[in-house]
């Protein structure tokens, strides 16, 4: 290769690695939006979810309703879907997860893992069995390329989604470190039995991270539909996602879900273009045990713990 | 305002075959403090934990004052004037002492001042843990941590406090400091405490009233100075008993 090929290929290397860490770092502001729920949920209760990702499916699939039957515009559609999700979300809670709590039975644990999961399959089924399963598409908000100084490429959709989800990622962190509710879940997260004695009404608030956790899969599922398809086992691919990021960032931190997230967006893009393109998922999966063999309790350790 | 605690025939079970708290009667006039002694697996710990709806009651009455208070949630408890120091540690131990001690007055949170004015004098009461309200519970000692749950368990002015085992795993100055604050508790009359102790002889020095529990049951008991006059032979009693109290 000669010097004045080394000269062109360098920048327009550089070019690539800039464009693919800002895609990277987009597409993982969206996975945290996905894990933090998740995230949240078994911080404070020690509720490993398994229908989280289909709190996510049936918010894009009442975001696409919202479009395409009732003509809503697309912000409107956003907020069907994180209402979806938490409507859902709570119903879970206080259907399925509650009576587990509240029994005298030993391995709540396990019940609620087992229950979690054979809710996560119903919700397929019950969604494949009333609308098909036909890929539907939702037009996003921003329906643009744009340009940045001939350098960085990227579409509207994508940073209106990253531009969302840090928001509602930002809001979770005041609510968790400047209100009550937040003081209740740290409580909680810390010692549930320290919460109980002081007299935190831990139902009340295991609803409200409900409330929140299938809000924010909603949500997330209702930026990403623009972007993918939506179909009802689509859940599956965002528990996936949301799965990894959790182990990543430690389970039950919030701050580490969103580090988590956009390490393993970072890292997806930039395999798939520099490694090889057809091991997206893959990955993603590498990076999960290499944390899980050199740091068990995720990236943020210990300390990630606390929410 | 401090107020009696009368227990009829309290049964507690963690699971349905498994019941570890077969029938134990306790009254308590206010304002007294109580000590609940018995070898280990007598459900002394079970007893308190009844009390405070973080164990299942299965049978029986608690009423404190006029109020039968057996069944409800901890929330309700709490809002009745019941504090418990469990013998399990409860510290947040990500927050910091001060946020620890607040939590103490979590059902009158809206109540700023009265909970401020809480906050600094329960964040005095004990010398050992005075200089560090701003550092986190979890970076303090496990006898520290003990203290700042005690010191929580006050903020919120209980009228019934429930202390099981507070001097376990504490160094000698420790207990110390927790008995002075027992002793000045007991001198304010302000607060009826039932007192779970594996220091015998320090619990009977303060105690106004000893219950001896065995088995699951009340085996005894009498004033402090009755119970200490026969303490050796309850004791021999204890020996001479087979089992841990767990009937399955």
């Amino acid at each position: 290769m000669s010097a004045g090929a080394d000269h062109g290929t360098k920048p327009m290397m550089d070019q690539l690695i800039v464009q693919s860490l800002i895609l990277g770092l987009l597409q993982g502001g969206l996975y945290a939006l996905l894990a933090v729920g998740l995230s949240l949920v078994f911080g404070i209760l020690r509720v490993v979810n398994f229908a989280h990702g289909e709190f996510a499916m049936l918010g894009s699939f009442a975001a696409v309703f919202a479009v395409t039957s009732f003509g809503m515009p697309a912000w409107a559609a956003l907020i069907a879907a994180a209402a979806a999700g938490a409507l859902v979300a709570l119903i879970t809670n206080v259907v399925v997860l509650r009576p587990i709590y509240l029994s005298r039975m030993r391995q709540k644990g396990e019940y609620t893992i087992i229950a979690t999961f054979m809710l996560s399959q119903f919700l397929i089924a019950a969604t494949t069995v009333l609308f098909g399963t036909t890929y539907r598409n939702l037009p996003g908000l921003w329906e643009s390329n744009l340009n940045f100084f001939d350098y960085v490429y990227l579409s509207g959709n994508r940073l209106v989604a990253f531009s969302a989800a840090i928001v509602m990622i930002g809001t979770l962190f005041w609510i968790v470190y400047r209100t009550d509710t937040g003081r209740a879940w740290r409580a909680l997260t810390q010692s549930p039995l320290g919460a109980s004695v002081v007299g935190i009404d831990i139902h009340k608030y295991a609803n409200y991270a409900f409330l929140v956790s299938g809000a924010f899969a909603g949500l997330a599922a209702g930026l990403l539909a623009p972007l993918m398809f939506v179909f009802p086992s689509s859940g599956v691919v965002a528990l996936v996602k949301a799965f990894i990021v959790v182990i990543i960032g430690g389970m039950g931190s919030i701050g580490g879900a969103l580090a988590a997230g956009l390490l393993l967006g970072v890292v997806e893009v930039m395999g798939t273009i520099f490694v090889a393109s057809g091991y997206t998922d893959a990955y993603g999966f590498a990076l999960m045990i290499a944390v899980l063999l050199l740091r068990p309790a995720g990236l943020f350790g210990k300390m990630g713990r606390a929410i | 305002m401090s107020v009696p605690i009368e227990i009829t025939d309290l049964r507690v079970a963690y699971e349905s075959d498994v019941e570890i708290l077969r029938g134990v009667n306790l009254c308590a006039a206010a304002n007294t403090m109580t000590a609940i002694i018995g070898p280990n697996g007598a459900g002394k710990s079970t007893l308190l934990k009844g009390v405070a709806g973080v164990a299942p009651v299965t049978r029986g009455e608690v009423k404190l004052g006029e109020r039968r208070v057996e069944g409800l949630p901890t929330v309700d408890l709490v809002k009745a004037g019941i504090s418990f120091v469990p013998q399990e540690s409860s510290v947040f131990g990500q927050m910091t002492v001060a946020e620890n001690l607040r939590l103490g007055g979590w059902h009158r949170r809206s109540e700023r001042d009265w909970l401020n004015q809480r906050v600094q004098a329960c964040g005095a009461l004990f010398e050992s843990i005075r200089p560090y309200l701003e550092r986190k519970a979890g970076d303090l000692s496990g006898g520290q941590q003990k203290l700042v749950e005690i010191a929580r368990g006050l903020v919120g002015e209980p009228s019934l406090l429930l202390l099981d085992e507070p001097t376990a795993g504490l160094s000698p100055v420790m207990v110390r400091e927790v008995y002075r604050e027992l002793a000045r508790l007991k001198e304010r009359r302000s607060v009826t405490v039932l007192l779970v102790e594996q220091n015998v002889r320090e619990a009977l020095e303060v105690a106004d009233r000893v219950y001896v529990l065995a088995m699951g049951q009340n085996d005894t008991e009498g004033t402090a100075e009755d119970v200490s006059e026969r303490l050796e032979s309850i004791v021999r009693n204890w020996m001479s008993r087979e089992g841990s109290g767990v009937v399955s």
